[in-house]
């Protein structure tokens, strides 16, 4: 089997005991922020388009977190939950930000229908923007915990700090009137028409 | 007792095979779900619902030299050194968007940076075009295509290199790479093999359907080049050929092939931004 391509020279031998310790421990080294930046920025910003629905927005909020994280990086403690980290600190600068400048808003307390209508095959991103653009912050923050970070119940529910029946009442009602959104937009207009941006 | 709202919840809830609740949570949806036509309606509707949200999720497009914008805007030294060290970077940040520059906290930073930059350019030029890129800072996918063409017309690899035959896909499970990212086994190796600014370079040959070969670059370097983590954007060569470039830490994976709507032959396309 081929070797690793090695780094020109060889390592000293405390960096090598260094590594070979990293290695028996099975350690995630914790990454630099360049690598952060470069390996996560996409996903980072998907997702802090997905909360904010304006690319200005996403981008500033991006670099709010990066330089977050630049600052925190010594509470990443595995490399492999980099991504998670640095989208529960989008999350928390979003819903922070959000309510120092806009009144809270109640999480779909309205009451719901029945959402029986056939639901699409396919939908468009920019339509799924206009839905969760609908809903309120924590709402949109919750689905996306859900939908966009695969998080478990149990996840969410300590993320937030809330039981997890909570967590279940409000998936659900964010779910539910998220589908009725979709549902209503796709049967209703094409989307672009809907929009009226990009 | 209406257990409608419950039962609802645990439907939205309910992911087959993603142990997600205890299992005494699931306990009210059990006998529903296992018996009544309609709770099994819905519960497959609500995964179908799911399904065609979680695709359409991710689908959303970066905007160009993001990366590079936010290395520019980290406060230390460690940004701005490869802020003054990228040519590429420098100009970037010269010609930041005016909503950056209305980011009031980072907006006199960004600006200090890049006129630093700038004056730095002048210099910079010169040693990066005489001596070729070092190993250190933040490359432009500019500086790629450059380092590639330079790479496929190296004769130590062309031509005058020994190449090995590898068999069983073996050759790539040293690296962060695996079936995720690649389609096809490698068959040939050659190197590794020194380049400017000390990067080593080990390169394989990837055959593809229809008798159709691609080159795959492997460089371990200390830069950091203008690619995503995973193989999502297509790197436009001269003449007609393409590949795709990403980074994981030191390694950098760049494949050729013969034309820029093939690689996805190749690689597993994460999306083509």
């Amino acid at each position: 089997m081929e070797k690793a391509v090695p780094r020109p020279g060889e390592p000293s031998a405390p960096v090598a005991a260094d590594r070979a310790e990293e290695a028996s421990c099975q350690c995630d080294p914790r990454p630099d922020i360049v690598t952060l930046v470069t390996e996560h920025h996409a996903a980072v910003y998907r997702y802090a388009f997905r909360l904010t629905g304006s690319a200005v927005d996403a981008e500033d909020l991006v670099q709010q977190a990066f330089l977050l994280a630049h600052q925190r990086l010594a509470q990443l403690r595995e490399a492999s939950r980099a991504a998670g980290w640095l989208m529960a600190i989008v999350r928390n600068c979003f819903l922070k930000d959000n309510r120092r400048t806009r009144p809270s808003e109640p999480l779909l307390d309205e009451p719901l229908g029945p959402d029986d209508e056939e639901f699409p095959d396919w939908v468009d991103p920019e339509q799924l923007q206009l839905a969760l653009g609908q809903l309120p912050d924590e709402a949109r923050a919750i689905l996306l915990m859900f939908f966009f970070e695969d998080c478990s119940y149990k996840e969410i529910a300590e993320s937030l700090n809330v039981p997890i029946g909570t967590v279940m009442s409000r998936l659900s009602r964010a779910k539910t009137r998220l589908r009725q959104l979709l549902t209503d937009t796709t049967q209703a207009k094409p989307v672009r028409q809907l929009a009226g941006r990009k | 007792m209406n257990d409608q709202p419950r039962i609802d919840e645990l439907l939205e809830a309910y992911r087959p095979k993603v142990d997600d609740l205890a299992d005494d949570a699931w306990q009210p949806l059990r006998a529903p779900l296992a018996s009544d036509p309609e709770v099994q309606r819905r519960a497959e509707a609500i995964q179908h619902h799911d399904r065609v949200v979680r695709n359409a999720m991710h689908d959303v497009s970066i905007p160009a030299g993001l990366a590079e914008r936010l290395l520019a805007s980290l406060p230390d030294s460690e940004s701005n050194d490869l802020l003054s060290a990228a040519p590429a970077i420098a100009s970037e940040a010269v010609s930041l968007p005016p909503r950056l520059a209305a980011a009031a906290r980072f907006g006199r930073r960004a600006w200090i940076a890049a006129v630093i930059g700038a004056a730095a350019v002048v210099g910079l030029m010169t040693a990066f075009w005489r001596n070729g890129p070092t190993d250190s800072g933040l490359a432009s996918t500019e500086d790629l295509a450059g380092m590639v063409a330079a790479w496929e017309s190296d004769p130590a690899l062309v031509s005058g290199g020994t190449w090995r035959t590898l068999s069983g896909g073996q050759g790539l499970s040293s690296y962060p790479i695996g079936p995720s990212d690649l389609r096809v086994p490698a068959t040939r190796v050659i190197g590794p093999v020194q380049r400017n600014g000390g990067l080593l370079l080990v390169v394989y040959d990837l055959p593809g359907p229809g008798g159709k070969t691609a080159r795959l670059y492997v460089a371990h370097t200390n830069r950091t080049f203008g690619v995503p983590g995973t193989p999502q954007s297509i790197l436009r060569l001269t003449g007609q050929r393409g590949g795709i470039a990403w980074q994981r830490g030191e390694y950098l994976y760049v494949v050729v092939v013969d034309s820029p709507d093939r690689p996805q032959e190749f690689v597993q396309v994460r999306e083509i931004t």
